[in-house]
């Protein structure tokens, strides 16, 4: 009589591994590829290792509430939603041409900058981080299309150069999958790629206490029929996130 | 964390040469990030490979959906996993979800099945496993495999297939009441 454990998979292919890592170094250069497009549309923002979260605000400063709803294009038709609370401090390899005449660490022979820098608590939108690479010079970019975080410069992030301003769409989790609500400050949160049809529409409200947020809800939808994707209720010290089931997110739990 | 390790940028001296730029670039960043995944694969990969038969019933996709995977995982890895659970919960997550993706595809657009490069010659127990297999929901296939194939623990399971440990465990008894009256027959 067979049983469960009979069940004998077909070996591996001779190339398998071969072309796994061709496919990995495909959708690498696909991704990079992708953003270099954007970045020439001047999306994205250049980030030096300035911060752990990778973010420059777009914001113009300024209190109290904002409440924005924004149509955004969507690369590839997914977007990525992060929301945590923060996290210790790390060091992280800094971008830059080294100053030779300076001390660095090394790293397998090769001097590397590293500097010390917070994990913020963070809430946004974005289509992804990629490095470049053009004459030497890397620079890692970023769309950020909203986000709030005490790292951005104004305390918030609505973009304006390829979003648009949109008629206002309700925030609510109806029908989203509760992800979970993330609490302490050892950087619990979520990281969530979704699949959305362009266009994307989001909206953020934000509350801001001397520039910094205190409060942020975000919600995003995607196409013409402005289907759920993520809603995120957001402070600095609890995240609650719900996500539409095509989302697949990753991330780390509460302390 | 729940940032990506994508913001570990590394100096580099202008005169560099391109190629040695990119050097340095793997050398930091990118080679501890396929050495973790790597040892990911080693630990995994052979297991994953039978749920992933298991799942869809077809020996010839399996390679190409694995690949499929391994690739999403290998972008999203995390910086640190909580635990061994979390790191083999994520991980046949995203197996699951490839294969539910592949099996969907398949009802949309039938494909005719071609002969794989090096056919594949199961032993009839195996192929009679699959075909019981294919009878259940993919959702009763999906607990059978993850526990009973290969040994995850409720908790693991429920967390990979993103349900209640409960319903783990009532989708699997009756998967395996099913499963047991077709191999039977």
């Amino acid at each position: 009589m067979p049983e469960l454990d009979d069940l004998v998979p077909p070996p591996p292919r001779g190339t398998f591994h071969e072309q796994l890592w061709e496919k990995v170094a495909a959708a690498e250069h696909a991704a990079a590829r992708r953003w270099r497009m954007i970045a020439v549309a001047a999306v994205t923002v250049a980030i030096a290792g300035t911060s752990a979260a990778g973010v420059l605000a777009f914001g113009s400063g300024g209190a109290g509430p904002l409440d924005r709803t924004l149509s955004c294009p969507a690369p590839q038709n997914r977007l990525d939603v992060l929301a945590g609370v923060r996290g210790p401090s790390k060091f992280v390899y800094q971008a830059g041409s080294p100053d030779p005449n300076k001390a660095v660490p090394f790293h397998r022979g090769w001097p590397v900058h590293t500097k010390l820098v917070a994990h913020p608590a963070l809430v946004e939108v974005d289509a992804g981080r990629h490095i470049i690479l053009n004459q030497g010079i890397i620079t890692l970019y970023q769309t950020t299309f909203a986000g709030a975080s005490p790292s951005y410069k104004s305390g918030y992030s609505f973009d304006g150069t390829v979003c648009k301003q949109a008629k206002t769409i309700p925030f609510t989790s109806a029908g989203l999958k509760e992800i979970g609500v993330f609490t302490g400050a050892q950087g619990a949160g979520v990281s969530a790629e979704c699949p959305i049809a362009s266009p994307a529409t989001l909206r953020m409200r934000v509350t801001l206490k001397s520039g910094t947020p205190t409060a942020a809800t975000l919600t995003l939808r995607g196409g013409m029929d402005l289907r759920l994707a993520a809603y995120v209720e957001w402070t600095p010290k609890r995240v609650s996130v719900w996500l539409a089931a095509g989302c697949d997110p990753y991330g780390a739990p509460s302390e | 964390m729940f940032f990506s390790s994508v913001e570990a940028v590394v100096a580099q001296p202008l005169a560099l040469q391109i190629d040695d730029v990119h050097e340095r670039v793997r050398d930091v960043e990118a080679i501890s990030h396929r050495r973790r995944f790597e040892s990911l694969l080693e630990r995994h990969e052979a297991r994953l490979r039978r749920v992933a038969f298991g799942m869809l019933g077809d020996a010839h996709r399996v390679d190409d959906v694995l690949q499929d995977a391994f690739v999403k995982a290998y972008r999203k890895l995390p910086a640190r996993f909580e635990s061994v659970q979390q790191e083999a919960a994520w991980l046949y997550r995203i197996v699951h979800r490839t294969c539910l993706n592949e099996l969907r595809g398949r009802r949309r657009r039938p494909e005719f099945a071609g002969l794989p490069e090096e056919a594949h010659a199961p032993n009839e127990d195996s192929l009679a496993v699959a075909a019981a297999l294919a009878e259940l929901s993919v959702d009763a296939r999906a607990v059978v495999l993850l526990v009973d194939l290969i040994g995850l623990d409720y908790e693991t399971a429920a967390s990979a297939l993103r349900i209640p440990r409960g319903t783990v465990a009532s989708r699997l008894n009756a998967a395996r009441t099913k499963l047991k009256a077709i191999l039977d027959a």
